[in-house]
């Protein structure tokens, strides 16, 4: 599979670094990029893929969820980050993606530069 | 009664702000204030760190920037060692500035201001993105995405990391140019080269096009201000600040920038977390002035390059002696980004660039670091003081944006006069008031080396402080 894992967080911040440190470790295959927030370059670096995954800390989220990336319907701002919709909207409309894409929602809730409390549960 | 009218958030800028605007009993405006009202206070926290930790630590300021926090602050760092860097950390540094001028550059004109420009100041403003661009020619978005994307391959490519990488340190760098990556960026520049062309033959018929917006937003004489090398070309890591008049004038042919604080004040306002520098001779607040890539070639009498120098002789046709029209910055921009890849092609094609001599050692040697260098947005200074130890005492950074505040607040008012019917409200007279402020691409997370991206209020104030109207945009 030609799949593509993109962890999106801060990992000084706590919670924020999740994704990154759920990503290291992943035992699925797949290249990884690890990124402390999409920008709209992204699309271009995900057109390649059958599939993406995006891993993101998400403060709403009370276990683990995957679900698939929706087209990102109502127009974004689009400005210095963007969301997994509208990063995957512009690979398809300009790179000729054509893959499944999925964003992984962890639970955070601390965002203070400690050590993070989600992940202890999470690789627990 | 007089109104007052207030933009908040500010769209399509870095950090938060509001405007308000605030109207007469005519119906006229007779005033307006472009508020920042974020903190973060880096100056502060800097206070007992080592200065080694400096440029990690400072580059957390900006997403958009962090090289350019990293080398002012590595170079304060150089000082405070007292060594000369080695020359290929020098060409390092000086590559990765001009990476970072190409992405940051892209990201404001291709992302943030061409909606504006390709889709017109009254288009709705669900279409005002980069896919309501895309809707109308896709190959000028997808440029402009290859475009960010090639200088942030060349950061990532140099230091692991395209966002605040641990990379700069007092006495140079942390690693070695990868050869291959001199071969892969090469490989792009003939892509790139042509999609400056077309940008560039859009933006001058632009610059014909928008001829009210010209006019209105932020066309007045200030001073410009910027690093020159001998050369008379923009330095963007190292040479003299030079000041020019509203009249091309040269007020300052070339001051030491390590002497900043001796022709560089700065104000505060109550009404702002964002600063007021200005130009101590002329006073505040006749000592505006401006930076960044139009002030940048204000000051110039060339670029530097061939490619740049061509669009650099048009450009200035625009203006009389200087160019004051604040909208001509979106040109400088991309006359700016032709100049980066050029001078980025002439570094990798010195073998020196992959020398791994990239660090000079040596304990603390001075109590006081002063650096500076162009970022994307104009002049950047970082001042540390030390104890016996090497911690940080004191610090102050004079960020770009914040050197801008003045004349951003001017554009503001003459934007507003000219372009908001405070009695028949429209959200495109507004955008241009927002538009106004984009043409300096202000970072106001770096200003007030802030958190956050900018959303605009706008709100309409009366005489007797009533809020009479407001527009919000998240």
């Amino acid at each position: 599979m030609n799949r593509l894992f993109v962890a999106i967080g801060n990992p000084l911040r706590g919670d924020d670094g999740v994704a990154w440190r759920v990503l290291d470790r992943l035992r699925l295959s797949g290249d990884r990029l690890h990124l402390h927030q999409l920008t709209p370059e992204v699309a271009a670096e995900i057109a390649p893929y059958a599939e993406v995954v995006f891993l993101d800390a998400d403060v709403e989220a009370e276990v683990p969820v995957v679900e698939p990336v929706g087209d990102a319907t109502a127009a974004s701002a689009f400005t210095h980050h963007v969301s997994p919709a509208a990063v995957v909207r512009a690979a398809r409309l300009w790179f000729g993606f054509a893959g499944n894409a999925w964003l992984c929602r962890l639970p955070a809730r601390d965002f203070e530069p400690v050590v993070p409390s989600s992940e202890v549960q999470l690789l627990r | 009664m007089s109104t007052r009218i207030t933009i908040q958030p500010v769209t399509r800028i870095e950090g938060h702000a509001k405007v308000t605007l605030h109207v007469d009993e005519d119906g006229a405006i007779n005033g307006a204030q472009f508020h920042v009202i974020e903190f973060r206070g880096f100056e502060k926290i800097a206070l007992g760190r080592p200065f080694t930790e400096m440029p990690g630590l400072m580059a957390r300021i900006c997403g958009i920037c962090p090289i350019s926090h990293i080398i002012a602050s590595s170079k304060a760092g150089d000082m405070l060692l007292g060594v000369r860097t080695p020359r290929a950390a020098v060409l390092q540094r000086r590559l990765l500035t001009d990476a970072q001028i190409l992405q940051s550059h892209a990201l404001s004109f291709f992302h943030l201001s061409s909606p504006d420009l390709l889709l017109g100041f009254d288009a709705p403003p669900s279409k005002r993105n980069l896919f309501g661009v895309a809707e109308t020619d896709v190959e000028f978005a997808r440029a402009g995405i290859r475009l960010r994307q090639l200088g942030q391959r060349i950061i990532e490519g140099v230091t692991g990391k395209r966002v605040h990488p641990n990379w700069g340190i007092p006495g140079g760098v942390l690693g070695a140019v990868p050869g291959e990556l001199r071969d892969e960026v090469l490989a792009r520049l003939p892509e790139s080269y042509a999609a400056m062309d077309d940008a560039l033959g859009r933006a001058k018929r632009w610059a014909d096009q928008y001829a009210p917006e010209i006019e209105g937003m932020g066309n007045f004489p200030s001073l410009h201000a910027g690093l020159v090398g001998a050369d008379g070309a923009p330095d963007y890591y190292d040479g003299k600040l030079r000041l020019v008049d509203g009249d091309g004038n040269v007020v300052a042919p070339g001051l030491d920038p390590r002497r900043y604080f001796e022709y560089l004040e700065e104000r505060a306002e109550p009404w702002s977390y964002m600063k007021f520098p200005f130009y101590k001779p002329l006073g505040y607040p006749n000592g505006m002035y401006r930076v960044g890539p139009l002030s940048r070639l204000n000051v110039a009498t060339c670029m530097g390059t061939e490619r740049a120098d061509r669009e650099f002789v048009e450009l200035r046709q625009r203006g009389g002696g200087a160019v004051n029209a604040s909208f001509h910055y979106h040109l400088a921009r991309l006359v700016e980004m032709v100049g980066a890849l050029e001078r980025m092609e002439r570094l990798f094609a010195d073998p020196e660039l992959l020398s791994a001599d990239v660090r000079s050692r040596a304990m603390l040697n001075e109590e006081e670091g002063i650096g500076s260098c162009e970022a994307p947005r104009g002049v950047l200074f970082h001042h540390y003081k030390v104890d016996g130890n090497g911690l940080v005492t004191s610090a102050n950074l004079l960020i770009a944006t914040a050197q801008n505040n003045l004349a951003i607040n001017r554009t503001v008012e003459q934007a507003a006069r000219r372009f908001v019917k405070p009695d028949a409200l429209q959200e495109g007279m507004l955008n241009r008031v927002e538009a106004a402020i984009r043409c300096y691409d202000p970072c106001l997370s770096c200003s007030t080396h802030a958190l956050g991206q900018m959303p605009l209020v706008l709100e309409l104030v009366g005489p007797d402080g009533t809020v009479r109207d407001r527009l919000q945009r998240e």
